[in-house]
């Protein structure tokens, strides 16, 4: 008996083996593969780097789910290789105001909110890693940086904007939407 | 290929080198069933590796998740160094993660006995929170759909809740109209509660988020 069992549990074994590799490898290549990504799904909401308000959560329009239905949100796609990006974002006092940043296959790599804003605005400069490094060696030696400087993870991706005004409601928030802006910086 | 021409040769068994006692009534269809096996492991463990991908999307299964009462949470979800699984969801989704630095955000699909949550009862959500800046609870399908009523109320904020006079609440989850802080339910569809709160201290790992104190949901007048 015990000459066909252990063969067989050889061969079952094998197979898990193979099964678990094919699993991690799938899930892995999931968020490259995958054509429902919300990045694809935005880019049916809107061109280039314009910043394009979501449509409400609440209503059937909503091109991308688990949203929070109390926020109102606006998004911007990016592609890096066009040169490094401007994000900036108004920032009405006691208003939540939140900015995140996503890269194309779902990685969230930074966010803030308005507690980072100065002068009632919240900026980011967005750059590849090669993209900073020529922005690095550009800088003045004697002259303090005041950019917030953020590494992309990949060329393409999108930032949201959030928004939960204090008093107002819709309206409020979307004054405070048309203010963030997205700009491609060609100045290198 | 001339193995189905050869008869089963002493070194047939070589191939196979756990079975060194091939049965002598072995013809050439077992011994091509035996070269054939490598074959099938890979094909049956694809098929299988596969399988189990479809269904940890399809169920959103994250062996990383954390569960506290009834609420689900995921670390590090919100930050670049989220884990593959929860990519893997929702890239499937289309879903955009809520950035760690942004907030954290809890589901529930069952109440705090352990019952899925469903349109038939009446769910009492109440108890302590997590300091955060802003906090929201909404009401969606599975799938993360806003589920539409006749209300056209979604979600509570915290600063749209009405309070005792301690501070304390209670929101009540019902398809029936309901006093007070009532956030409409389906009638007779599955649905989860999403807790997000903004801008807490809360911590992204295991330990903090598995120990938070969450309010809890509590069933009340189950018609049927």
């Amino acid at each position: 008996m015990t000459g066909r069992i252990v063969p067989a549990a050889l061969w079952a074994l094998a197979t898990l083996f193979v099964a678990g590799i094919v699993h991690l490898g799938s899930v892995l290549l999931v968020p490259r593969l995958a054509t429902e990504t919300a990045f694809a799904r935005l880019s049916a909401a809107g061109q280039g780097t314009s910043v394009t308000p979501l449509p409400p959560a609440s209503g059937a329009q909503s091109p991308v789910p688990f949203r929070d239905a109390a926020l109102s949100s606006a998004v911007c796609r990016y592609d890096l290789s066009g040169g490094p990006l401007r994000v900036t974002a108004g920032v009405v006092h006691g208003d939540f105001t939140a900015v995140s940043f996503h890269s194309r296959t779902g990685r969230p790599f930074y966010g803030l909110t308005e507690n980072s804003a100065v002068e009632g605005k919240i900026e980011v400069l967005l750059a590849t890693a090669a993209q900073l490094a020529r922005i690095e060696a550009a800088d003045p030696g004697d002259e303090p940086i005041r950019d917030v400087r953020i590494a992309a993870p990949e060329d393409e991706g999108f930032v949201e904007f959030d928004v939960l005004p204090r008093v107002g409601g819709i309206a409020s928030a979307e004054r405070a939407l048309a203010s963030m802006s997205c700009k491609v910086e060609r100045t290198l | 290929m001339a193995t189905s021409l050869s008869l089963p040769s002493p070194a047939a068994p070589a191939t196979h080198p756990v079975a060194p006692h091939p049965d002598a009534d072995r013809t050439a269809w077992p011994a091509l069933a035996l070269r054939l096996r490598p074959l099938a492991v890979l094909c049956l463990g694809a098929g299988l590796g596969l399988w189990a991908t479809a269904a940890t999307l399809t169920h959103r299964f994250d062996p990383a998740a954390i569960r506290n009462g009834p609420w689900t949470t995921w670390p590090n979800v919100g930050t670049a160094s989220i884990d593959p699984y929860a990519r893997a969801i929702q890239a499937r989704s289309g879903e955009i993660a809520l950035v760690a630095a942004e907030g954290v955000m809890f589901v529930a699909d069952r109440d705090s006995a352990g019952a899925p949550l469903s349109g038939r009862c009446t769910y009492r959500v109440s108890g302590p929170l997590p300091y955060a800046r802003l906090w929201t609870l909404g009401l969606d399908t599975a799938s993360g759909e806003v589920v539409d009523n006749a209300a056209r109320r979604h979600a509570f904020t915290s600063t749209g809740i009405v309070r005792r006079q301690d501070g304390s609440f209670t929101i009540e989850v019902s398809s029936v109209v309901r006093p007070g802080n009532w956030l409409p339910a389906p009638a007779d569809s599955p649905f989860i509660l999403v807790l997000r709160l903004y801008e807490t201290p809360l911590g992204t790992t295991p330990a903090e988020l598995g120990a938070a104190a969450l309010p809890t949901i509590a069933a009340t007048d189950c018609a049927g």
